[in-house]
């Protein structure tokens, strides 16, 4: 009797699943290759497959989010030590973490420049995390890769991508919170 | 070619032009401090001056008490001046303030909304005077003030009222044409990353390019109808191709404003691009800030009612914002946002208005692209319907001067809907010898946002909320902030020595883990002497701002403020020194430097001519940049000329008035706020030259 249940149950999950590549479908296709098709940096474009620096010094890729099933959206933050909104941004994106984290989303900061300026390093990463007690990921971009996405002097920038397909969903300067919530609450 | 043609257009009328006609003014009515509406057609017949002013301007509270005691000695001959307070919803709380101290007794009128300095004052100067004859013809206009100033103002008003008793006003008079031009030649280097042109350079940091940028204003009147048209032409050479994803620059000549206003009665029909407030700029503020480049209008229609016991308006159109962002000199692409509102006011009670609002609004650019929509399923178009209540009592008992306001919003942001709350009051006690301020905000998630601003990258504000902050202060964007001021200012001798003290406490985020305390303490004293001609006034204070989790402090700043204005003697000139410095303080996430201490510094000194001009030198100081070759110090020298009146010493007169800038060196960049609008400007290397030119085409 139990072994009917369960594979009805099995059944249902597999019946749940729309099978569609949508970021709220709880995952797709197998993520297998980075897509390479229509990359760009405006709205629509896929994101092209920037590696940055963590903490540790080790290389974190835009293919190691792709591939991770867990992520559905990913929010791109760019940040400088010089730069006060992104200090204030960062509790928001704290609660942001919480709220929807387990649903699918997956925040990364990247670091431009330290507070004197200069090109952000791994070490900067390591301590950006730390003072802030940021559960995620913070990583280094010293060429400032996401510059050439917006213009800089408006920092921070504020990315939306669907992991799924690595379209991107939204760029804005500044962190609309009402809008990235909607978004989110949209896509998660 | 089009930017060859809008000059030539610009430029011919002033080549040619002769003394000609006086120019009609076209009507208009502004409610007065006690909520009457005061036209100017009410005056034909007596000579009226017309002085654009804003309690932010010092000249202009310089200039005001003249024309008050003109007002004062003249107003049995025939003179009328109106004092027409361009003030926005986050500094007219002071107006009254201000009038009561001084004791001016000359009309004051509220232009929250811009919308007759936009016929009469398209620069936005202030402050900026027109003298207005008997029959009603615009004889002279005069834009700044400097200690002298006034001799000529006086010799105009006595002029004009030397004219004589005017004929009976005609009906039907004939039409006039005023234009304004504005004309800006430079070459400036900007910073430009060379991967963010196309095709990429690298190692290339900066780009020397120049560019031409010409405003010109046309407005016309006949009687009750005024019209407007505005066209921009900008043209640049070696300007950076930038990625397409960048905001750009673009050679562009367009029609950028048009609008025809036809005035009756109480009556008014707006058919074209127009401002809009509802209420103090929670619900909707479209209104110019020329300081900062944010120029905004409505294009469409706009119907108004303005009786003695109601007011009521309604008005419909799309957001039409300039197309060359004057600050980044980037092209704005237009939004074409609808939206669509109005509001009713009673004035039951003598003193006392009653009035509810209400605004709707779709932008045309969603939230979410085409493309994520598609992605995310998201089918509901972004929308917002808000709407207020408000009352105004002014003048209880001759002490105490109520504003209150509550308003609601639904909105729908990428398919998700929400809601958004505020409430805002404010009373001014009046007591001998003192004012006093209360003012108080709540905000819950109020936001009008609009399509995205293609130059800056982020959408669009359309409301102003009050700050609670000084008016130069930077000021988070929040949406959800708690808060109040307490405001003193005792003044003595005539109010010609003041001081004023304020405390602030702001919550922004209240409740949640970002919260944030801002506590300001600031305060100061100014004197005005030598019969008003020479002021000083120092000022300083301290903003903390604190994470109400931790407790830690993240950023403060300690300012200090000189504003020294001295006439020699009874010599048209004068000395003006200038200073404006910030010691800030910021958390960094180095915890072996866990805050960076820079200085933010602008000091200018100058010499003034009354009526002629002025010759400055400005010293600026950004210490926040340490890294090896960052610029820190920037000096500029900035030359302003009356040019008409350079030629009138000349011999030559019969000039319409020329007004050239010509600004030479480095100037600081940075946050540049006006009441709680903040820019990021970018720092200015190069040589400037702007040439305004007024002229009259018919009468």
């Amino acid at each position: 009797m139990r072994l009917i249940f369960l594979v009805i149950s099995l059944l249902a999950l597999v019946g749940c699943d729309d099978g569609g590549g949508g970021a709220g479908g709880g995952g797709g296709a197998a993520r297998d290759t980075y897509p390479v098709e229509g990359i760009g940096k405006a709205e629509g474009a896929v994101l092209a497959n920037l590696a940055f620096e963590t903490p540790d010094g080790e290389p974190l890729t835009m293919e190691d989010v792709f591939k991770d099933p867990t992520h559905q959206i990913m929010l791109v933050s760019t940040s400088a030590g010089w730069c006060t909104a992104c200090i204030e941004e960062q509790p928001k994106l704290v609660a942001l973490h919480e709220e929807f984290a387990a649903r699918g989303l997956f925040i990364l900061i990247t670091l431009f420049e330290d507070d004197q300026f200069g090109p952000a390093s791994a070490r900067l990463a390591a301590q950006w995390k730390e003072r802030y007690g940021l559960p995620f990921d913070v990583v280094a971009d010293p060429a400032f890769q996401f510059g050439d996405y917006y213009n800089r002097e408006l920092t921070p920038m504020t990315m939306l991508v669907d992991v799924d397909t690595m379209k991107i969903l939204k760029i804005s300067t500044g962190f609309p919170e009402s809008e990235v919530r909607a978004i989110l609450n949209a896509a998660l | 070619m089009r930017l060859a043609l809008c000059l030539l257009a610009a430029l011919l009328p002033h080549v040619a032009a002769a003394q000609t006609e006086r120019p009609q003014m076209g009507d208009f009515g502004l409610s007065d401090l006690e909520g009457r509406t005061v036209r100017l057609s009410d005056f034909r017949g007596k000579v009226v001056v017309v002085n654009f002013w804003a309690t932010w301007c010092e000249p202009c509270k310089q200039e005001l008490p003249f024309l008050d005691a003109y007002y004062r000695e003249l107003a049995a001959r025939g003179l009328v001046v109106l004092a027409i307070s361009t003030d926005g919803p986050r500094t007219v709380p002071a107006v009254r303030q201000i009038v009561k101290q001084r004791g001016w007794t000359l009309p004051i009128l509220l232009d929250q909304d811009g919308a007759v300095m936009a016929d009469l004052n398209p620069r936005g100067a202030a402050p900026y005077t027109l003298y207005v004859d008997r029959l009603g013809r615009i004889a002279a206009d005069h834009d700044g003030y400097a200690p002298g100033d006034e001799v000529g103002m006086k010799a105009q008003i006595e002029a004009l009222l030397a004219e004589g008793e005017a004929p009976a006003p005609a009906e039907g008079q004939a039409g006039s044409v005023r234009v304004i031009n504005s004309l800006t030649v430079q070459s400036r280097t900007v910073d430009v990353p060379g991967s963010a042109l196309d095709p990429p350079v690298d190692g290339e940091q900066a780009r020397t390019y120049q560019a031409i940028l010409d405003r010109l204003n046309i407005q016309g009147s006949a009687g009750g109808l005024t019209t407007f048209a505005r066209v921009d032409a900008m043209q640049f050479f070696d300007a950076p191709k930038l990625q397409p994803e960048q905001p750009h620059f673009a050679d562009d000549a367009r029609l950028e404003r048009l609008r025809v206003r036809y005035t009756l009665g109480a009556w008014d029909l707006t058919a074209g691009d127009f401002f809009e407030q509802l209420g103090r700029g929670i619900v909707l503020s479209i209104r110019k800030v020329d300081e900062l480049g944010v120029d905004l209008e409505i294009r469409g229609g706009r119907l108004a009612y303005d009786g003695e016991a109601v007011a009521a308006s309604v008005f419909a159109g799309r957001v039409n914002p300039a197309n060359l962002d004057i600050v980044s000199e980037r092209f704005v692409e237009d939004t074409d946002d609808v939206m669509a509102g109005g509001r009713v006011a009673v004035k039951a009670i003598p003193g006392v208005e009653v009035g509810v609002f209400a605004l709707h609004l779709r932008p045309e650019t969603q939230a979410l692209g085409a493309a994520a929509r598609e992605v995310l399923g998201v089918t509901d178009d972004d929308q917002s319907t808000g709407g207020g209540l408000y009352v105004e009592a002014p003048e209880i008992g001759g002490l105490v001067t109520l504003y209150a306001e509550a308003d609601l919003q639904q909105k729908t942001i990428a398919g998700e809907d929400a809601d958004g709350r505020a409430v805002y009051g404010t009373a001014n006690l009046a007591l001998p010898h003192v004012n006093v301020l209360v003012e108080g905000m709540y905000l819950d998630e109020y936001e009008v946002r609009g399509s995205p601003n293609s130059a800056l990258q982020q959408a669009f504000s359309y409301n102003q909320v009050p700050t609670l902050e000084r008016l130069d202060q930077i000021v988070d964007n929040v949406i959800d902030f708690t808060g109040g001021r307490l405001y003193v200012e005792p003044y003595f001798l005539d109010g010609t020595l003041i001081f004023h003290a304020n405390g602030m406490l702001r919550q922004n985020d209240p409740g949640e883990d970002a919260e944030i305390r801002q506590v300001h303490g600031y305060g100061g004293v100014k004197l005005l002497y030598q019969d008003g001609r020479s002021r000083v006034e120092l000022s300083g204070g301290h903003r903390d701002e604190r994470k109400v989790v931790s407790g830690d402090r993240f950023r403060s700043v300690s300012h200090v403020e000189l504003d020294w204005l001295q006439a020699l003697g009874g010599s048209p000139y004068a000395l003006h020194l200038q200073s404006r410095n910030d010691f800030r303080s910021q958390e960094t996430p180095d915890p072996a430097n866990p805050f960076l201490d820079f200085v933010w510094s602008s000091t200018l000194l100058s010499i003034d001519h009354a009526g002629l001009g002025s010759l400055a030198v400005e010293l600026g100081v950004d210490t926040q940049d340490q890294s090896d070759g960052a610029q820190q110090l920037f000096v500029a020298g900035i030359l302003d000329l009356h040019v008409d009146e350079v030629f009138d010493l000349l011999g030559v007169d019969g000039l319409e008035p020329i007004l050239l800038r010509t600004t030479v060196g480095s100037q600081r960049g940075g946050i540049k706020c006006i009441a709680g609008i903040c820019r990021d400007f970018p720092e200015f290397s190069g040589v400037k030259v702007n040439l305004v030119t007024r002229h009259t085409l018919g009468g």
